[in-house]
């Protein structure tokens, strides 16, 4: 057991090792620092930031942006599923909207947020636009595909409503609430940027990406990627590892 | 009391499967369906379970009463182990101390003991089956429907089911309607037996 974990992560580090290494080649083949800048001076700008006090400002913002944005889809996401499994009409009614918020492209929706709240709330919004949708849709889709078999079961057995929910519903739908969060963190990462880039609030992990393209530094363009890939990855497993706690409790 | 059916109609697609259908079932004694296949025996059990919707007519005798089902299907909890699928039946009217002394019984009975811990995609068709049965049986009711109840036990096995279920129905009468395919399995276990054709007996 012990011994394939270490295997997984030097098969892990090896890979990072390639992709860095196909990295170091491209900037060779390029040769301009401000199209691809080269690992090491990325790494040494990287290192330089999180030497700042106000780098973990900026982080600390998005990610409250981020979680605000998961949190506020996910129960109203929950709440509006339920509802709709419970009762055709607010399904039917909410069809269109999920439609809408599915097919709108994510600019459109942060340009329209901009017209309705401050800079600093833009992200927040967007995020919850973005990531309803799935809450809802997987939500609604683990309750609709609950075994009715064992529904009727439960209605001759004259099963107390709590068990119902507790023993037939939960387990079944949980599984699509887990992917449901982990698709919701994943994309919540990549609409928050997007919209704090275009909705330049005063701390801000995008407003910092955008002064660093205006100029033209572009190590500090890869720099903030891969802050923004790792913490992205870091919050997906961390729900993943939680969710699996939960089941395994 | 005895359940009664009064003038059912019970339309199925286009046709009617019921059409001004009467019977009753006496109280306290297995009553056996014999008949082929689509003549409408399952359905008449889902009317007296009360899932099925029917035209026109009155069931007289099953309401408010505890009704146990054994369906054609399984019907386990998958993600719940033989013991706890027979236990979420009970857990809503009996108290833990109870629920387990009584599964306990029926895994016991169904010899099941050793295979409380198994998840239903562990347990071959029979033993699914075995513990589909502990559970009705398990649940105090007072009537019983069967669908098919022996479907997919060796004839060893269904044996000391059906001695053990008579057993049962000994100390604690309920009124049983039965459905099945198996003439020999009806004569042993049922006291009357009804031969059903597209809705006429």
């Amino acid at each position: 057991m012990k011994h394939s974990m270490v295997k997984d992560r030097i098969r892990g580090i090896s890979i990072i090792g390639f992709w860095i290494m196909v990295w170091q080649i491209t900037y060779f083949g390029v040769g301009k620092e401000v199209l691809i800048p080269s690992p090491f001076h990325t790494f040494q700008k990287l290192f330089e930031m999180i030497q700042e006090k106000a780098f973990y400002v900026q982080v600390a913002y998005t990610m409250y942006r981020v979680c605000m944005g998961v949190i506020i889809s996910f129960i109203i996401g929950v709440i509006a599923a339920l509802a709709s499994y419970f009762n055709q009409l607010i399904k039917d009614i909410l069809h269109p909207l999920v439609l809408l918020f599915k097919s709108t492209p994510v600019m459109a929706v942060i340009i329209l947020a901009l017209l309705w709240v401050n800079s600093s709330e833009v992200p927040i919004l967007v995020c919850f636009l973005m990531c309803f949708p799935i809450v809802y849709t997987n939500v609604l889709t683990g309750l609709s595909s609950v075994d009715q078999s064992l529904i009727e079961m439960t209605r001759v057995y004259k099963v107390k409503r709590r068990f119902i929910i507790k023993d037939i519903y939960m387990p079944h739908v949980s599984t699509y609430i887990k992917s449901a969060l982990s698709l919701s963190v994943g994309l919540a990462w990549k609409v928050v940027i997007a919209a704090e880039v275009v909705a330049v609030p005063k701390y801000a992990m995008g407003y910092n990406l955008l002064t660093a393209k205006i100029y033209l530094e572009t190590q500090e363009v890869f720099a903030w990627v891969i802050v923004i890939v790792i913490l992205s990855s870091l919050c997906e497993n961390l729900v993943k590892k939680l969710l699996e706690g939960r089941k395994k409790a | 009391m005895m359940i009664q059916i009064k003038g059912l109609y019970k339309k199925y697609k286009e046709d009617y499967l019921y059409e001004d259908f009467n019977i009753d079932f006496k109280e306290h004694k297995v009553t056996g369906i014999l008949g082929p296949s689509g003549c409408g025996k399952t359905t008449l059990l889902r009317i007296l379970a009360g899932l099925e919707p029917y035209q026109k007519g009155a069931i007289i005798g099953t309401k408010n009463k505890k009704i146990a089902y054994i369906f054609q299907e399984d019907r386990l909890i998958p993600w719940m182990n033989a013991e706890d699928n027979i236990k979420f039946v009970l857990k809503s009217y009996l108290k833990e101390e109870e629920i387990k002394d009584k599964v306990e019984e029926m895994l016991a009975l169904l010899k099941l003991s050793d295979y409380k811990s198994y998840m239903p995609q562990e347990l071959s068709g029979g033993m699914k089956r075995r513990v589909a049965i502990g559970r009705a049986l398990a649940y105090d009711s007072e009537i019983l429907l069967m669908d098919e109840p022996f479907k997919g036990l060796d004839d060893s096995l269904k044996d000391e089911v059906i001695f053990a279920f008579k057993e049962m129905l000994q100390k604690k009468p309920k009124t049983v309607i039965y459905v099945t395919h198996d003439v020999e399995e009806a004569n042993r276990l049922a006291d009357y037996i009804y031969e059903w054709d597209k809705g006429r007996v």
